[in-house]
């Protein structure tokens, strides 16, 4: 369909007045919510996704591709729901307690919202409570950041808080910022560790299929 | 040979009779004022205020009594400055400790944390309770309409505007003839190689005004408006260069550039872009910079900018900092070996994300002397451990770190 093919086409390039002007196009055509959602928006993130990981694009483009992404879906959102489209799961994310960074945690978000999952975005300065609270209301995963090798140990304790209110086995827990690596996050007993936004989604998707 | 020949030795690519060392010679190679505490108690030195010269990043002046048991090579043009106790009012530092800020620095209580405001009296910077340092709290062209007629204007409502010294101390009627003596005075006082931190960041100063995600958003999908930002802030950065340059240009030995292009994984911009945006006004930057004195530069960039190194030694570069050796392209042999001839490494000596606040001191000690080795060879390296050394890392870690970088037995 040419119209989702120009759909993909103005997310991938960022241009996020043509992509709402697509998705408008498409509902007035009389196409599915989530046909747009599929196979426009979830599938140009994925390509973003795949453009980034062989070095083709950097972060800017990635970055415009997924505000181009947000915008469109702003548009759909009402009709998804609408048909009852389900995300495919839901992820509270929020950087640690003290850490303030949230660039990538920003990034990650976006990306994850682009590949159908519904984002709560806990912000900053996240206490574990917050991150406890939003597991009570239906959060399947968990993902945090931090930058600093001083903020990062609270992600442990965070997980310890979770495990301590009874709901470690409710829940995946994903960890990654500047200092994490892939051990660290073994041994706070994460459920797995991504490097970059890109692999946050593969991540997402593994970890829920486990 | 003295601290300053050693330190233009490394630039000039001999080997030396040890490494010189950077301690506390700019903004990203001091330390946090906590750890420096412990430090000197570790150290059995006289107890005294510490003095957090830096308050956003909160790292404490180096006293000479340090400086001189680490046989640290460098200095910077601030510590010619706010030598006075007028210059300077009490305050505690996050764990309690008493400590001294510049005043123009003094933080306020709003609501569980500190907070630093601009001249214009806008909070900046916060720091929450439990943090350990000052983060934004403004960003001018989110809360208001993004306005290039008034950048400076916006400037000074940036959190990164609040200066270190000697700022305010050498401002008004009398300024240049202030900065002009007390830097010849340093100079005159000590052999130790004169920074002079005149950062002229551009990407930094995009993302400072315009917020990271928006500014690294308008590189890529707005790049006429980039490009009329970026210039003008190269135009006033030029005129700063010149106006220090021309005072004291002749007393610096190292102009220390500053704008982290990295992240952990890659460059932050593809080389592409840097070439377009950024190549052309660095290089404006840098050779000005050589016109108007001897010193060598330095640029500060953070994260892995291996992809870029080639445009930036092209651009003028002389020396590269911090050397991220925790990145994904950034190890320091495959460095040496591709751009060794060309640049002169200034850090990469030592972990500090991990390594230097986590493990022994043994383990500090045995990487220190394994990144030496390797970054020592036909000279072009200054040693620094990667970044400012946190609240966290153990004092015994920075004595193994240091001992170890001088080639000393280290003693644990």
């Amino acid at each position: 369909m040419a119209l989702i093919e120009e759909l993909r086409e103005a997310v991938v390039d960022g241009q996020a007045k043509l992509a709402v002007a697509k998705v408008t196009e498409g509902l007035g055509e009389g196409i599915e919510a989530g046909t747009l959602l599929r196979e426009g928006l979830i599938s140009a993130m994925a390509q973003v996704g795949k453009l980034y990981e062989e070095g083709e694009i950097f972060v800017p483009e990635m970055l415009v591709a997924a505000r181009a992404m947000t915008a469109a879906l702003g548009v759909l959102k009402p009709h998804l729901v609408e048909e009852g489209v389900a995300s495919s799961g839901k992820v509270a994310i929020g950087t640690t307690q003290g850490d303030l960074h949230d660039i990538g945690k920003n990034l990650v978000a976006m990306m994850l919202e682009g590949s159908g999952y519904e984002i709560v975005d806990l912000g900053v300065d996240v206490p574990a409570d917050k991150f406890i609270e939003a597991i009570q209301n239906g959060a399947n995963v968990v993902a945090m950041s931090a930058l600093l090798t001083t903020t990062m140990t609270n992600m442990q304790l965070a997980i310890e808080a979770i495990k301590a209110a009874g709901l470690r086995d409710k829940v995946r827990i994903i960890v990654g910022g500047a200092p994490i690596t892939k051990s660290y996050a073994d041994e706070i007993g994460a459920d797995g560790y991504a490097e970059d936004a890109s692999s946050a989604v593969r991540l997402v998707k593994e970890v829920l299929a486990a | 040979m003295n601290s300053r020949d050693r330190v233009l030795a490394a630039f000039n690519h001999e080997e030396t009779d040890r490494v010189p060392i950077d301690f506390s010679g700019h903004r990203s190679s001091g330390i946090a004022a906590i750890a420096y505490e412990r430090l000197r108690d570790y150290l059995g030195l006289e107890r005294r205020p510490i003095r957090v010269y830096d308050i956003q990043q909160q790292l404490a002046i180096v006293d000479n009594d340090v400086l001189d048991r680490f046989d640290v090579d460098t200095t910077e043009v601030g510590r010619a400055f706010a030598l006075d106790d007028d210059d300077w009012a009490d305050w505690t530092l996050p764990n309690g400790s008493p400590c001294q800020v510049p005043v123009w620095t003094l933080p306020e209580r709003v609501e569980h944390a500190w907070v630093i405001r601009s001249q214009t009296g806008r909070v900046v910077g916060r720091m929450p309770d439990g943090a350990l340092y000052f983060e934004w709290a403004y960003f001018p062209w989110v809360e208001n309409e993004p306005n290039h007629d008034a950048l400076e204007e916006a400037m000074a409502d940036v959190m990164w505007n609040i200066p270190s010294p000697p700022g305010p101390l050498v401002e008004g009627p009398d300024g240049d003839h202030l900065l002009v003596e007390g830097v010849r005075h340093l100079r005159e006082s000590s052999d130790r190689a004169i920074m002079g931190l005149y950062s002229c960041n551009l990407m930094e100063w995009g993302q400072y005004l315009y917020r990271n995600d928006n500014f690294l958003a308008l590189l890529a999908g707005e790049p006429d408006r980039a490009h009329d930002i970026l210039e003008r802030l190269t135009v006033f950065h030029l005129k700063g260069l010149e106006r220090v340059l021309k005072l004291v240009g002749q007393y610096v030995d190292v102009i220390n550039f500053s704008d982290d292009l990295g992240m952990q994984t890659g460059p932050m911009i593809s080389p592409r872009m840097y070439r377009e945006f950024f190549k052309p006004r660095h290089a404006r930057l840098w050779q000005r910079a050589k016109e108007l004195s001897d010193a060598k530069v330095m640029l500060h960039s953070c994260g892995d900018i291996r992809l870029l190194l080639p445009d930036l030694i092209e651009a003028g570069l002389d020396a590269v900092n911090p050397v991220q050796i925790s990145c994904k392209g950034m190890d320091a042999a495959g460095l040496k070996r591709d751009f060794g001839k060309d640049l002169t490494f200034w850090g990469g000596g030592c972990d500090t994300q991990w390594l230097l606040s986590h493990a022994t001191p043994e383990a500090v000690a045995e990487h220190v002397r394994h990144q030496v080795e390797i970054m020592r060879e036909g000279g072009g390296f200054v040693f620094q451990q990667v970044h400012n050394i946190l609240a966290d890392v153990p004092p015994e870690n920075i004595v193994a770190m240091f001992d170890a970088a001088r080639g000393l037995v280290q003693v644990p």
